[in-house]
């Protein structure tokens, strides 16, 4: 074995990827009950459901139906339809729901999803404010569901994110699947040790006095759901995350479209990652020693685990010898090692999602290929960063 | 409902039990990542060690009959050596490249070739053989084009035919330093054909010309 730095580095990094897996297997072993329990607050607030809309005459109206459905007084919520310049039908669809908890507001298009958001807190007057996407329908109970983890200290909630459910998902689509289950676990894990990092744009609710306290969506961000979270942890209040409390979205069903979101959500993410790195020091606690130190460096790892996993492979691969063996060093043993410890990271994700639709190959398609299709997004979203290109909503 | 600020912790108690379950994870790993590297040194050292008793064999057969009544039978296992030899060089070479390589299994590795090369003269001597050898002597940290003649030297070998053996000047191993006094080697890449030194880099039409002619 060759001791250079550079390789010194990479054991390092390895290290650190293992740690980090560790100590996410190591909060769920802790909390195994308590993440899997509902909220348990009997809490009933005013609410206002903010619905930001650009050119969604097409599942705006299922939104609503959802919306309408959900069991929640009616004289405690109302329902505030941003319509964001939308040039098709978005407003008449809208239109057509006759129920008064219905409000539609209309606001020319600045170009960022932040703008319309704050349009609508601006015009909302409930307790509890709730944003919601305009192509994402929510289970009946996720309301009371979300509203149940409020405590005093608690200055917002986020949702259980599901990719909608239909029978014809293509590949892209199921791996996305498995993704968004893993993330509801996942940021269920970081709440324990209140490390949660994004509020996600299509269902989570936030105390109206926390927006007064420390100010509503940023307009210069691409990641405005991100970046309120951030700014919500910076001003020391907690986040809870709800397993529960479904809401049901759409995913890009092709490549092309796949790789565009990546790299805004990539870009956005490092921008806001720079923007709060101020946040790595111990006085945030968890947060700023973990979740934020990790959050900044797992750019890197990333791209180490990928690069050490396909080096191997393709040494393997291009052993003509007959003797895969003579290519294998202590490293690719260690990637092994966490590419197991994340399969069955993922494996527990969906048992305590109570997930029994996703099939073996989807799920080692997703920690295996998948990984790769987030690095390379990741690289491009790099270079694009570091060129300056102009990023657009 | 009261908005308060939360308490900030950090749970040293949760990293620090990480930290300790991950060095034992990380030790296991590099234990049975070295201990694979270990087994493919000593395998690799196994193979050496079996073809030098091949060629001690063989010399101990030329010792006992100096007539050319074993000569068919020499040129054949001499040739079977060959590819035996040349792709243990390769997977040793392989290791070297990628991730170093125990000098002492390079040291073992040379002092089979000069056997292999003493040997092969002996049958070419004795038995009329017109096997050519070619002796490559190169340093692995001082030499820019050494990579570059080494390629030449392969496809030379794979039109020719020809014996091509190859000592890396960095490897501390008296029998290929006493070789290279033989042939007063003094700068790399240095190559030797058929007992002639060669001056300067060749390229493999060149060194086929040369083993041809």
């Amino acid at each position: 074995m060759i001791l250079e730095p550079l390789r010194i580095a990479e054991y390092a990094m390895m290290f650190s990827v293992l740690f980090f897996t560790v100590v996410m297997l190591l909060i769920y072993l802790r909390n195994r009950e308590r993440i899997t329990r509902s909220g348990q607050k009997k809490y009933e607030p005013t609410v206002s459901v903010v619905i930001p809309a650009y050119n969604e005459e097409e599942t705006v109206g299922k939104t609503l139906e959802s919306l309408l459905e959900v069991d929640y007084p009616k004289d405690k919520i109302e329902i505030l339809v941003v319509d964001d310049g939308s040039t098709d039908k978005t407003a008449a669809v809208v239109r057509s729901f006759k129920d008064k908890r219905v409000v539609l507001l209309q606001k020319k298009n600045e170009g960022n999803k932040a703008f319309a958001n704050n349009h609508g807190i601006r015009h909302s007057k409930g307790e509890v404010i709730i944003t919601l996407d305009a192509d994402s329908w929510v289970a009946k109970d996720a309301i009371r569901k979300l509203l149940a983890y409020f405590d005093t200290d608690v200055a917002a909630v986020t949702s259980a994110v599901k990719v909608r459910e239909k029978d014809d998902l293509n590949f892209i689509e199921k791996l996305q699947r498995v993704e968004y289950l893993f993330t509801i676990f996942n940021r269920r894990l970081f709440a324990m040790i209140n490390g949660v990092y994004v509020t996600p744009g299509p269902l989570s609710a936030f105390r109206r006095k926390v927006f007064d306290e420390v100010g509503l969506f940023d307009t210069n961000t691409i990641m405005e759901d991100q970046e309120i979270a951030l700014r919500i942890q910076s001003a020391n209040y907690r986040i809870e995350s709800c397993m529960d409390a479904v809401v049901y979205t759409s995913v890009p069903r092709d490549f092309d479209a796949l790789m565009k979101q990546r790299i805004r959500w990539n870009r956005g993410g490092m921008q806001n990652a720079m923007k709060y790195a101020f946040m790595v020091n111990p006085k945030y606690g968890d947060f700023g020693m973990f979740v934020m130190t990790y959050s900044i460096a797992s750019i890197l790892l990333l791209l180490l685990v990928s690069t050490v996993v396909a080096v191997a492979m393709t040494k393997i691969a291009e052993t003509a010898y007959n003797d895969p063996l003579l290519a294998i060093e202590p490293i690719h043993v260690l990637s092994f090692i966490v590419l197991l410890l994340t399969i069955g990271w993922t494996v527990i994700a969906l048992r305590e999602i109570n997930d029994k639709k996703t099939k073996k190959r989807i799920v080692l398609a997703y920690t295996i290929l998948y990984c790769y299709l987030i690095t390379l997004f990741m690289f491009i979203a790099i270079f694009k960063e570091l060129k300056g290109e102009k990023q657009v909503w | 409902m009261e908005l308060q600020k939360t308490k900030r912790e950090i749970s040293w108690k949760l990293y620090t039990a990480a930290f300790i379950i991950s060095a034992i994870i990380f030790g296991i790993g590099m234990w049975t990542g070295l201990q694979i590297e270990k087994s493919v040194t000593e395998e690799l050292s196994a193979t050496v060690n079996k073809i030098d008793q091949q060629w001690i064999s063989l010399e101990t057969l030329m010792l006992m009959d100096s007539s050319p009544a074993f000569c068919d039978y020499l040129t054949q296992e001499m040739g079977s050596f060959d590819s035996e030899t040349f792709t243990l060089g390769q997977r040793i070479g392989y290791m070297e490249e990628r991730k170093g390589v125990d000098p002492s299994l390079k040291s073992e590795y040379m002092s089979l070739e000069v056997r292999d090369y003493l040997v092969a003269n002996k049958i070419n001597e004795r038995c009329g053989a017109n096997t050519s050898l070619v002796l490559y002597f190169v340093s692995s940290s001082n030499c820019s084009s050494c990579k570059e003649q080494g390629a030449q030297l392969t496809a030379a070998r794979e039109r020719t035919g020809a014996r091509v053996y190859t000592f890396d000047m960095d490897v501390k191993n008296g029998m290929v330093s006493a070789l290279a006094g033989v042939f007063k080697i003094g700068s790399y890449p240095s190559i030797v054909i058929d007992s002639e030194k060669q001056a300067g880099r060749m390229t493999a039409d060149q060194i086929v010309s040369r083993i041809n002619g």
